[in-house]
């Protein structure tokens, strides 16, 4: 465990209200009011952080209930079982530095695989297909001096991670960066990139626009990128995606089987309950008490709470007393963004008969196309990947329309495509899950104005998720996230 | 109008019965490749106004409509049991712009609107009647509170402190002091724990922290006008409304299509704009179909909602693109329900509509035109709806069932789902109407609804003195407005 220098604490300090305890000291109420379990700690959310957080406490002896308000836990961590193998609509890939992720899966038995190699991409921009040796020198390439050079897809990394301001991970909330928490693409701009550039790095990043998303938390999340990278060359062909994939003398992982088979052997691992279906309706904070209701009526009763949900699962919940003053905004407001994969099976490998690249960035609405390989390296999906205003816009067809809309896009703009694809599942993370967005996004001035209070705890609540990560990224910084709210909690109850 | 034409004879060449038939000669591709004076994103009430307004003008206009039907957040259902309303309808007495649109264009109003039988409330898992609420156990709330249903709760503070007294008071410098979160007020005010927990059950914003008290106000004073009209002395202030206003026969979804009609084949369904590239030639907007449109000036008549997914060229900028990204919109998720068997008020001897304090927001019995009531549909606003939201249409709807069935046992069996519908999850909306947080009247209302290059903004979050349907009305004409002043 990572947390060994944490004092241990002796059971007997809360053994005393585990289980039925605490419902048989109450006074008669009438029957409604026997009807709610109680525990130490109640968490909300089955995801890393929560799942992170319980088993952290449980470890430390308190009781733990998990409530989840879908059918299955891990969050966004999601793995579809297709004919062609295990897929992961979210969390997949496992940075070198993810301690916390790592350690659970060697404790709990879960293996882990080294990534399938990734399948090159080629391009089509402004109505034309071109091969990613041939972008370079391509007419409708009409970005402008080196960034010619850069694929598309890789123009984020290029213009974010060479020169990167931030002298390392944790400066980001210092007062001396916050002249970085403008837009992005202010960010670009004042860094020389074109007015071509910037279009084309917008269909990579997974903020709503680039002129809305903050540059400030971007160059953070890849800082952190780039301590898990040995070399700062070879950028022009990285994006922040195939940059933990390079051969770059440091181990990138997955789960195998699928990122979902951790968080079902967290679950697993807890003795208290991790209960499905359970959308919670509020949270009341009254004295030395938390009571938590779900949507079904059930009450829980405990010490403390955390919520590891993404804020945009959190606002929807009454909590009592009431978010106050930035912390209220930051939970009311804070950006989310989102990710719709339409996940395809090839019938042929039609690629071969274009430009020869399976993968595709596109200037399109349906931006791009991951092809996806077995361990073999045999192509076995092609997974079109949308994401930020564009996913929004996606979402707007009917869900039934989407795959038909993309397999016809992409039969358009690669008429090779046409006939040879079919859609096996399509995935919106903003409108098909209980989480209501793929991911939490700054926007331009957010940092500066909510990054100190986000994490803060409010009365007996603690709040974990990603959203709340200080340096960490991606999994990791749910699994820290859960971590650091079951430690607060600790310290509290003392 | 005031305005006097610069190009009259391409105007007149353009008029009335002459453009339909040109439209009708060509193909629709060819038509698309067309230019038009004025392109209206939306075919809601403000679009679809603002478009028969430049129209009637002479201007040449093309109305593109994301879904498939207009009428926006109008909506007769009439794929759902006795056609229900899923979104406005109710017409209030003074809502001049949307009485006269039906007598031009033969559509027909009659009488009243949104009758529903009278409340029985759920506190925890009791019913009480509402003549019982004063005296009540269950009625935690202090003082003068006591007489207020829970239903009237926010009403009672709202109406009775009301500092206002012209429509247009909201928009006065002086009125940014209210701009503030409906619960500090309130608890200025002296209310207690209790009637601040039933402000909260009943909100169509997430929470009273979350809405500012500037725009209940400005509700409350349009609000107090209505409900004085016609004879409905004597009555609670919903009922009040109910008599005082009017509704569409046939439903609320004829008049935007009356309207549609009217416009001929300028009305485009299921374009969705993606693109708003505008230069000093002129706009050119792209659909998700990759189908191009040019004009000279744009109208946006569509929720802030879906105008965020837009991308537009130049940038918003300021106020105006926070207003644009942030605005709230609020939830309304609906289950549509069908009574079987005995009615269960009379069996149970409590009034038939139900308000709660718990999952749902309030669960009304319609009284229709016709007389019958066999008709229950559930509610959740605000983070109620959300919840219910996050649940998908087939569970959503045993869920209400197993709610209501448990709240009110004499429903036990007798309620069937026959539809659901929310209005965050209904394309090209976002939500039920827009809802400022606090602080943001004073940031967008004046910004937000100023035009941005070549491009104009209209629909109900634009609205100045209006409310409901008639504020859209009120948007659209003030948007054809600003531009005939720019094509003169």
């Amino acid at each position: 465990m990572t947390h060994n220098t944490t004092p241990k604490r002796t059971l007997s300090r809360r053994g005393f209200n585990a289980a039925l305890g605490a419902s048989a000291s109450l006074p008669l109420l009438g029957r409604k009011a026997f009807a709610f379990e109680s525990a130490d700690v109640i968490v909300v959310g089955a995801g890393l952080a929560g799942l992170n957080a319980a088993l952290n406490l449980e470890a430390e002896g308190y009781s733990v209930i998990v409530l989840e308000a879908a059918d299955y836990v891990g969050g966004r961590t999601r793995t579809y079982d297709f004919p062609s193998g295990p897929t992961n609509a979210g969390g997949q890939t496992i940075g070198p530095y993810y301690a916390r992720i790592r350690d659970l899966a060697d404790r709990l038995g879960v293996p882990l695989m080294s990534p399938p190699g990734r399948v090159a991409m080629g391009n089509y921009v402004s109505g034309e297909l071109v091969s990613s040796a041939d972008w370079p020198n391509a007419k409708v390439n009409k970005t402008v001096g080196a960034e010619r050079n850069v694929q598309p897809g890789a123009l984020e990394f290029f213009y974010l991670s060479n020169n990167n301001p931030l002298p390392d991970v944790e400066s980001w909330k210092e007062s001396e960066q916050a002249h970085l928490d403008v837009s992005i693409a202010r960010y670009m701009l004042n860094k020389g990139a074109s007015e071509e550039a910037l279009r084309l790095a917008s269909i990579t990043m997974n903020v709503f626009s680039l002129s809305t998303g903050s540059a400030l938390a971007y160059l953070r999340d890849i800082k952190r990128l780039q301590w898990g990278i040995a070399t700062s060359d070879n950028q022009n062909t990285r994006s922040t995606y195939g940059a933990s994939t390079e051969d770059d003398g440091f181990e990138f992982s997955e789960v195998a089987g699928g990122t979902q088979r951790l968080p079902e052997a967290m679950a697993a691992a807890l003795n208290g309950d991790v209960r499905l279906n359970q959308p919670v309706r509020s949270i009341s904070m009254t004295g030395e008490n938390v009571e938590v209701k779900t949507n079904d009526g059930s009450r829980f009763q405990s010490k403390y709470v955390v919520s590891a949900v993404p804020f945009s699962v959190l606002r929807n919940i009454d909590v009592f007393p009431h978010f106050e003053g930035i912390q209220r905004s930051a939970v009311r407001q804070s950006g989310h963004g989102n990710t719709v994969r339409v996940f395809m099976e090839p019938k042929t490998p039609f690629w071969d008969d274009d430009i020869g690249e399976a993968g595709l960035y596109t200037d399109t609405a349906i931006e791009r196309v991951f092809a996806r390989s077995n361990e073999e390296g045999e192509i076995v999906g092609i997974d079109c990947w949308v994401n930020g205003n564009a996913a929004f816009r996606l979402d707007q067809l009917p869900s039934e329309a989407v795959g038909d809309f993309v397999v016809d896009t992409l039969a358009n703009i690669r008429p090779s495509s046409r006939g040879k694809v079919d859609v096996i599942k399509v995935h919106s993370w903003a409108k098909h899950s209980a989480s209501g967005c793929c991911r939490h996004v700054f926007e331009a001035g957010q940092v500066t104005e909510w990054a100190d209070v986000m994490a803060k705890p409010h009365n007996r609540l603690h709040l974990a998720g990603e959203q709340t990560r200080s340096i960490e990224n991606g999994m990791e910084a749910a699994a820290k996230s859960g971590e650091r709210a079951a430690f607060e909690i600790m310290e509290r109850i003392g | 109008m005031k305005r006097s034409l610069s190009k009259p004879s391409r105007r007149s060449i353009l008029k009335g019965a002459t453009v339909l038939a040109a439209g009708a000669l060509v193909s629709p591709r060819l038509r698309a490749a067309e230019r038009s004076d004025v392109i209206i994103i939306g075919g809601g009430f403000a679009g679809l106004n603002a478009a028969i307004l430049l129209a009637d003008e002479g201007l040449s206009v093309t109305v593109l409509e994301a879904n498939n039907r207009v009428g926006g957040r109008a909506f007769t259902a009439d794929h759902i049991f006795g056609s229900p309303e899923l979104g406005a309808h109710q017409i209030g007495p003074y809502y001049a712009r949307i009485r006269d649109m039906p007598q031009r264009l033969n559509v027909e109003l009659a009488n009243g609107s949104n009758f529903n039988a009278p409340y029985t409330f759920a506190i925890g898992d009791t019913l009480i009647r509402k003549e019982d609420w004063e005296g009540h156990k269950l009625n935690k709330t202090v003082g003068a509170e006591r007489t207020a249903l829970p239903s009237a709760m926010q009403g009672f503070y709202v109406g009775k402190h009301n500092p206002f007294e012209g429509f247009d008071d909201w928009l006065e410098p002086e009125a940014a002091r209210f701009d503030i979160p409906l619960a500090d007020w309130l608890v200025e005010k002296g209310i207690s724990e209790e009637g601040m927990r039933l402000v909260n059950a009943g909100l169509v914003a997430p929470d009273a922290a979350n809405v500012s008290l500037l725009t209940l106000l400005q509700e409350s004073t349009r609000g107090r006008l209505m409900s004085g009209a016609g004879d409905s002395k004597g009555k609670d202030r919903f009922e009040q409304y109910a008599l005082a206003s009017a509704h569409v026969v046939g439903g609320t979804s004829r008049l935007p299509e009356a309207m549609a009609r009217h416009l001929g084949d300028s009305v485009l369904m299921n374009k969705i704009v993606t693109n708003i590239d505008m230069s000093d030639n002129g706009a050119d907007i792209t659909c998700l179909d990759g189908t191009r449109y040019q004009s000279d000036f744009v109208i946006s008549a569509i929720p802030f909602g879906p105008l965020r997914r837009v991308s537009i060229t130049p940038v918003l900028e300021g106020e105006q693109a926070a207003a644009v990204r942030h605005m709230p919109y609020a939830t309304n998720s609906q289950v549509h329900m069908r009574l079987k068997g005995e009615p269960f008020w009379e069996q149970d001897g409590m009034d038939a509509s139900l308000w709660s304090d718990g999952a749902l927001n309030i669960v009304r019995q319609p009284l229709d035109y016709d007389g019958s009531r066999e008709r229950l549909v559930a509610i959740g606003s605000g983070k109620k709806g959300e919840r219910l939201d996050q649940l998908p249409p087939k569970e959503r709807g045993e869920f209400v069932v197993r709610e209501i069935e448990r709240l009110r046992p004499s429903t036990k069996g007798k309620i069937e789902v026959t539809g659901v519908h929310s209005w965050p999850q209904y394309n090209f909306v976002s939500g039920c109407r827009h809802s400022y947080g606090p602080g943001q009247v004073t940031r967008f209302a004046h910004e937000m609804i100023k035009p941005h290059h070549r491009m104009h903004f209209a629909g109900e979050h634009t609205r100045r003195l209006e409310i409901g349907m008639e504020s859209a009305m009120e948007s659209g004409e003030r948007a054809a407005f600003e531009i005939l002043e720019r094509t003169v």
